[in-house]
């Protein structure tokens, strides 16, 4: 596979793709009143595409940076389980990439809320639902930039 | 590389937590400017309304404010959506406990008795050296309040927009009005923010109002916890 500097184009991009959605959630969150999950929902994506120990890597920094509390919190536990979980059963899924692609990003998303906020979810859902509905637009939108630039020949 | 890398990663979640949060707050604030002094300035704003409107009412038969307060920095705030909580340094080992009101400050006198500023939330959960702060903005949070000179009572609901409720639909209620606590567990008189936008609900039962707020809580970094 090409190389970037010292790492594959993947990874090099997966990077990219990480940093700038790590950025976009601690800097400019809520989004015109959204509040979006960029972080898992590039790590949902990347861990199609990425190997498992390089998912793993983004993943643990992702929750070094953004965990908000001396112990692990039950969305941070969730927000490293999901990703690490899709890249494990990803080779076993029937179907095209790109549809399960765009399957797992919409039950990463509402798994994710599932788990560690439904109660919240469920009292201001309203509100809740336009986020959500943001986070997975983020989610296509990503899968589909990087699923473009894949070399399947 | 890579596996060496992750081991790495594993040691600093666990035993440096602490280095996440400066990346973070060196991310979110390392461009910006004098964000505190302008927050400071908003809510000195806020608490000037709220000392007009104090004229105005019987300030004997208002039980005394907070006798005392300890300051702290914000270590860093809750990442993902549907909750609006932050973090500070101080905990059980500073002698805070549960429940206990945060408030923006407006001066940074920290030998004056009183602390002085905007009720932005309270303590939810404790920990040795640190707790976490459960803001107005967070979904699950409701609070006793009043609105403008009258002191119309309403019912705050958080959110990311929080709104005002449950006002008499005989309330005069105008944008600007000054919102201010009116729950016991909290002390009075203690400014929210201003109401927006009042209009009757979708009921026609009561009013309902938005409340807008001068200050930008995610660019927060000192806060005071009133004893």
């Amino acid at each position: 596979m090409r190389k970037i500097f010292w790492f594959e184009k993947n990874f090099f991009l997966g990077l990219l793709g990480f940093f700038a959605a790590l950025i976009l959630q601690i800097k400019f969150n809520p989004l015109f009143g959204l509040k979006i999950n960029f972080v898992l929902m590039a790590l949902v994506v990347l861990a199609l595409f990425l190997d498992f120990f390089e998912v793993i890597f983004l993943e643990l920094f992702g929750v070094f940076v953004l965990n908000w509390q001396p112990n692990l919190s039950t969305e941070t536990i969730i927000f490293f389980l999901l990703p690490a979980a899709i890249s494990l059963i990803k080779k076993f899924l029937p179907g095209q990439i790109w549809f399960n692609g765009l399957l797992l990003i919409i039950l990463g998303v509402l798994g994710f809320y599932y788990f560690s906020s439904l109660g919240s979810f469920l009292k201001n859902w309203p509100e809740a639902f336009g986020g959500i509905i943001a986070t997975i637009g983020f989610g296509f939108m990503i899968f589909f930039s990087f699923y473009s630039i894949q070399d399947y020949n | 590389m890579l596996l060496s890398l992750i081991i790495i990663l594993i040691f600093l979640v666990f035993l440096k937590p602490d280095l996440g949060w400066k990346i973070r707050g060196f991310i979110n604030r390392g461009l910006e400017g004098d964000v505190e002094g302008m927050n400071r300035l908003a809510a000195e704003n806020e608490n000037l309304k709220v000392q007009l409107v104090l004229l105005d009412q019987v300030k004997e038969q208002i039980p005394e404010s907070s006798s005392g307060y300890i300051s702290a920095f914000v270590f860093t705030y809750y990442p993902f959506s549907l909750k609006d909580k932050f973090l500070i340094d101080v905990g059980t080992n500073q002698q805070i406990k549960i429940g206990q009101p945060v408030v923006l400050p407006i001066n940074k006198k920290l030998d004056s008795k009183n602390a002085e500023g905007i009720l932005i939330g309270r303590i939810s959960t404790v920990f040795d050296n640190s707790a976490l702060v459960q803001t107005i903005f967070d979904k699950d949070w409701n609070l006793k309040v009043k609105i403008g000179k009258k002191g119309e009572p309403s019912l705050l609901k958080g959110g990311s927009t929080p709104k005002l409720t449950v006002i008499n639909k005989e309330a005069k209620i105008a944008d600007g009005d000054v919102v201010y606590n009116a729950d016991p567990n909290f002390p009075f008189f203690y400014a929210l923010g201003e109401a927006a936008d009042p209009k009757f609900s979708s009921d026609q039962v009561f009013k309902e109002a938005d409340l807008s707020f001068a200050y930008d809580l995610s660019r927060i970094t000192i806060v005071y916890v009133l004893k």
